[in-house]
């Protein structure tokens, strides 16, 4: 199918970009999450205001050991950045099982971010590392933890005129972390995934288990006592993942568990 | 808008709701770029845009605006093929040949940035690629041989 009709407008610059996103615009960046929902009609914007050419959303960069990704940065980039490779590999890692080459090539994790849906690759990666979103408007900017970004399926936070301009977070030296995914297809849309990241604290980020990628706050409490508690803290969360042919509920719930497990002790020991 | 297409100027009118993939086939003639699945699994429509490969159906007409847009009809033809397809052709990469298009491309994408890759990178190169018909193998023989052959010149 093809898109319903709508408005395009190309964006010269960051304020222009959040004006027309305060008329209701939605941001179009490498388009192959927005693109295919418009072409099945699962979404049908009025307007769309392409943030494509903005360069400086462009780009990986760190400083005191603050590493800060904008927006538009491609999967394509983050598998071969050198920073990345040697500080955070499952950000990487989880970055290179997203679609295929081609999606890499145009897909940025501010659309994987901003998509918010449950099973996206990135979103859990990000939570464990206790990433920030960089949140602008032409007015103002603001920052949030990424997970406070995630609504609800395929909602997210921004408020009319916000854009997100960038991700940010810490590394620390001997930082280790884990991303494991269960996926029918080979780099297709994982049924469950799960990332944690040691560094001050233990991130645990999960997707596919509710409406929205979610922190679990009480398995990284839990794991000052060991694995063994974290996965109690596990079995005692509610979650509601998505049920469809692929997957019932129970299902994904299990393999969360076995995921985490694994990606705990790949971390831990 | 207007692109480059093959190398050539092109100025096309398009509303915001046209595809990449529509403009090509339908008002530019460049019919090697397939539509398949039309939602951006099969790859049949992958095409090089500013040097990359991207798949057309998933990019809009006016994301093209300015940039460098390349198809298959801007290298090999039927009388002289280019080493990919030659290496297709005898290796039997092929059946009904509908998916053909996406897959060289692909694989001139992967030779570009990895001249010589292992078996499992071709794999991982062309995963965005299916074909209904060849079950792969020759597909893997033919990025193989199109390889040995740019590199031995």
């Amino acid at each position: 199918m093809r898109p319903a009709s709508f408005g395009y407008q190309l964006a010269s610059n960051l304020i222009d970009a959040s004006q027309a996103c305060a008329r209701g615009a939605i941001p179009l960046a490498g388009g192959q999450s927005l693109i295919a929902a418009m072409k099945s009609r699962q979404m049908t914007p009025e307007l769309l205001v392409d943030i494509g050419e903005l360069r400086d959303l462009r780009g990986i960069s760190i400083k005191s050991e603050r590493i800060r990704i904008g927006a538009l940065t491609r999967h394509c980039d983050l598998i071969r950045s050198e920073l990345l490779k040697e500080k955070v590999p499952w950000l990487c890692e989880a970055a290179s099982l997203i679609g295929d080459v081609q999606i890499r090539n145009r897909g940025s994790i501010g659309g994987n971010v901003c998509f918010a849906d449950p099973r996206a690759n990135l979103p859990p990666v990000l939570i464990s590392l206790n990433a920030t979103a960089v949140v602008g408007s032409s007015e103002s900017s603001r920052e949030v933890p990424i997970e406070n970004l995630f609504q609800g399926f395929r909602e997210n936070a921004l408020v009319a005129g916000e854009i997100l301009l960038a991700v940010e977070f810490d590394v620390v030296e001997g930082q280790k972390g884990s991303y494991r995914e269960l996926s029918p297809q080979l780099n297709g849309v994982p049924l469950v995934n799960v990332s944690v990241s040691s560094g001050n604290s233990i991130g645990v980020g999960v997707g596919g288990l509710n409406s929205c990628p979610l922190r679990l706050i009480r398995v990284e409490e839990a794991l000052v006592d060991g694995i063994g508690p974290a996965l109690e803290a596990f079995d005692g969360e509610a979650f509601e993942p998505l049920e469809d042919l692929q997957a019932g509920a129970k299902y994904r719930i299990k393999v969360g568990r076995v995921l985490l497990r694994r990606a705990l002790e790949e971390v831990l020991n | 808008m207007q692109f480059r297409l093959n190398g050539g100027d092109r100025k096309c009118k398009v509303s915001p709701r046209t595809l990449l993939v529509d403009v090509l086939r339908d008002e530019c003639g460049t019919t090697s770029v397939h539509i398949g699945c039309d939602e951006g699994i099969c790859g049949a429509c992958t095409i090089f845009l500013n040097g990359e490969s991207v798949k057309s159906c998933l990019v809009l007409a006016v994301q093209a605006e300015g940039k460098d847009v390349e198809t298959l009809e801007g290298t090999g033809s039927v009388k002289e093929l280019d080493v990919v397809q030659q290496a297709f052709g005898e290796e039997f990469a092929l059946q009904c040949g509908f998916c053909t298009p996406g897959m060289v491309v692909s694989a001139r994408a992967l030779l570009k940035n990895n001249p010589n890759p292992t078996d499992q990178e071709i794999r991982a190169a062309m995963v965005g690629n299916l074909c209904r018909c060849t079950g792969y193998q020759n597909i893997l023989k033919a990025v193989k041989k199109a390889a040995e052959r740019l590199q031995s010149g």
